[in-house]
Formats: C-alpha cells, structure tokens, sequence
C-alpha cells in the first residue's frame, strides 16, 4: 500500500494516518485529526474542506489529483530545495536585459532570445509587442531543459499572458491558486500573473510583499517597461500563481519524502 | 427628474476638446427629447469614493501624485502593461465624448469597447462603467466594467497622449 492509493470514507490502514498527519498540518485550522488510520467522518470532512480550498473536486475520495494537491501544498511550507526554485534561479540571469525601446530588441541577442521564445511573429519581425509572457516562456524552457523533473512538460511558446494561464497552464496541469488560498503559498519559482496584463516569476513569498522577476517592467520610479528586473509586489495586485506540476520521477524523489514525513 | 442641465454640456458642444472648464451651474431644458441628448452630469462627489491606485506601465502609484489638468493633450491616448497596450480615441458627440478603448494582448484579436455619452466637466470624465481623469502629462482612466481580464476594475490606468495609430497588429504564428 503507498500513499498514492485512491482513498475514501471507510478505509483503514496506514496510508489513510499519512493523510489524516497531513491534513492536520496543511489545514488552517488544523482540523486536529486523530492519526488513527480511520477514514471516518471527520477525516470525509477535512479532505473535503483541503478540496475545496485548493480547487479539485471536493467529493471526498482522495485520488491522484488530490495526492497531487497534497505534494503542491506541502511544496508551500517546505524548507528543501525544490526542482522549481531553479526556474527564478534563471530569470535572475537576465535581469537588466532591455530593450531599445517600443518593445524592440535591437541588437541585444538576449532580448531577441526573449522575442524568439514565443511563436509570434508580427510583419516580419519577431519582436515589437509586450513581452513579459515571452520572458516567462523562455525561463520555464530552459527550466525544462536544465532538470528532469519536467519532462512530461510541454513548455510554454506564449506571447499573451491570458493564453499563458488560460491555455498553456491548464492544458500542461498547472496548479493554480490565489493568493487568498489557505491551502497553497506562493515560493520560489512560482509563476505569478497580475490583476492587470503582466506576469512574471516569484523569487521569494515569504514576506507580506512578493518578490518577483519580471520582463517588460522597469525599476521602481520609471514609467515604462523596458527591462528585466527584480519588483516587490503586494497580493493585491495579484491574479493568481501558476505552480509547475513535475514528473512522477520528481514527486517520488523529492515530494514523497516531505509528505512521509508529515507524519 | 433632469429638467436642468449643466452649463458645462453646453460648454463641450462648443469646444469640448479644447479645453472648456464648465462650473456646475444649470441650464433649463424646453423637452423632454433635449433633455435625453441635454443631460451631461459628472457626479464629482463619486470620485471621491473611486479606487485610490494607479497602474503606471507595471508600477502602482496613488492617484494623488498626479496633478489635474484643465485640457485634453490630444484625442489619442496609450497605455502599456507588461503585456498588453491599450489606445484610447476621443471625440466629441454632440454635448458629450465618445470614447473607444483598444485592448491588444500580443498574438490575440484586440478587445475593443466604445463608451458613449461620456459627460466632462472640469477634469473629470463621468460615463457608464468609465471614469477619467485629466491630469498633468496624460490621463486616468478607470474602467468598473471592462470585460477584459486584463484590465483591472479596481485601477486607474494612466494614458499617455500619442499619435493615432493602427490598431496593434496581431501577427502569425511562426
């Protein structure tokens, strides 16, 4: 039996305490479960509260997207470092890469890199357009050509932040989740899209101000988006968060232990 | 309920974008017909209670770092976000403003959306779902109900005047 049998009311077992530990630690309150390895009707009542609170079907049976939710919820409170993190390890390579102006790249071979990491092409040229979701496209091709835990991963060609969260990352399996959610945490490596037209990358959640990296925006003060660059950002400007989901090899060797280790 | 009419409507039918500073003082209606193209009132009390927060390209300010301005720099206005632009158009119908907002996201048809009957008085622009503001170097628009994802309900959104311009294009596929 391992963690990642499907579960529901009435079952019994060893698997069943892991999720009633888990549950215990990933729900704000905790619902203070008895790990006794009894799926009763408080244990039914606690996982339906974690689906419902992190957007899976709450019908109580824990199956793989649950199991899945879980991972990415524990991902929030772990202290180890995670496959993702890599991903704002990258972004910060290209911080203060600019462009020329009216969103061209000019001579800057990493900016035509940025330009040439989505699809669009516009009269002949590939640049000439807001390009933060090209910035983000690039990053999360490199993540996934730089580690194998994303392997399963189509990465993402978007120019449009909309198609970036509404088509790719739904199509790709992304968790999603608001910053509201009392289930999920933003960290490190992240995917953070705004309430207005922009995405970017989070560095860092662990303050009341994100920090993130973004392209197409500017250093504080300044008007115009014209660069890579590091922004701190509150939540009320944010959307929502887009968390990578990795392969089975990245979740059985770096997941599963965090989630054994809840109990 | 509207049988007197702010000077101000008649003001802009005269010189709406030149600049015309009316003072909320009234004029009487003979019709009902003219009071329906007649009525132009900005409710500034409203303003009061509007969002506070300013989108500047991918940066927040607060609405009070810019100074009102008493004229239009022009009919052509354009913001941009980290990914998307928008151009305002402005004109002038008969006593009120017709305003046309384009929304391009990169690689995406454009959103467009006109508000009509869009009243002026002083610095301030009142229609339905769109507020604005003039201000020194540009204008403060809010719009409460946009349909647009990407354009928050909760944000002034700072134009700059421009050239008109075509609408963004939206390109192929590579």
């Amino acid at each position: 039996m391992t963690y990642r049998q499907t579960l529901r009311f009435g079952a019994k077992g060893q698997p069943v305490a892991l999720l009633q530990n888990a549950l215990n630690r990933l729900l704000e309150p905790s619902p203070h479960l008895a790990p006794d390895g009894d799926f009763g009707k408080r244990t039914l009542a606690a996982i339906k509260r974690f689906q419902a609170e992190s957007g899976t079907t709450p019908d109580g049976i824990v199956g793989a997207r649950t199991w899945e939710a879980l991972e990415h919820a524990k991902a929030s409170q772990s202290t180890e470092v995670l496959p993702q993190f890599r991903l704002a390890d990258i972004a910060a390579t290209f911080i203060g890469v600019s462009e020329t102006g009216n969103n061209r790249a000019g001579k800057s071979a990493r900016m035509l890199k940025i330009f040439q990491a989505d699809n669009l092409v516009i009269d002949g040229h590939t640049d000439g357009y807001p390009w933060c979701a090209a910035f983000v496209s690039l990053c999360v091709q490199q993540l996934c050509k730089q580690t194998p835990y994303y392997a399963s991963l189509v990465p993402p060609r978007e120019a449009s932040v909309s198609r970036f969260l509404h088509v790719w990352a739904k199509h790709q399996k992304c968790l999603i989740f608001t910053p509201s959610s009392q289930v999920f945490k933003p960290i490190k490596g992240d995917i953070v899209v705004f309430t207005f037209s922009h995405i970017g990358i989070v560095e860092s959640g662990e303050s009341s101000l994100i920090t993130t990296i973004e392209g197409n925006t500017n250093d504080a003060g300044s008007r115009e988006g014209v660069k890579v660059a590091r922004k701190k950002r509150p939540s009320s400007i944010i959307r929502t968060f887009i968390r990578l989901p990795m392969t089975a090899t990245g979740v059985t060797t770096t997941l599963a232990p965090t989630i054994s280790a809840l109990s | 309920m509207y049988s007197r009419h702010l000077v101000a409507s008649f003001c802009l039918s005269l010189a709406l974008l030149s600049g015309c500073d009316a003072n909320a003082q009234t004029l009487k209606g003979s019709s009902a017909a003219d009071s329906d193209q007649t009525r132009c009132i900005v409710d500034t009390a409203a303003f009061k209670h509007l969002p506070r927060q300013v989108l500047v390209g991918t940066d927040i300010q607060q609405r009070s770092d810019f100074p009102a301005a008493s004229a239009f720099t022009g009919k052509h206005y354009q913001a941009e976000m980290g990914g998307a632009t928008l151009t305002l158009s402005i004109e002038r119908d008969g006593r009120s403003l017709r305003v046309q907002r384009t929304y391009q996201e990169a690689g995406m048809a454009a959103a467009k959306r006109t508000y009509e009957a869009v009243c002026r008085q002083g610095d301030l622009l009142d229609g339905t779902s769109l507020k604005g503001m003039l201000v020194r170097g540009g204008l403060l628009v809010l719009e409460t109900h946009s349909g647009v994802e990407g354009i928050p309900g909760d944000l002034w959104v700072l134009y700059h005047p421009t050239a008109p311009r075509n609408d963004h294009r939206k390109g192929t596929s590579q």
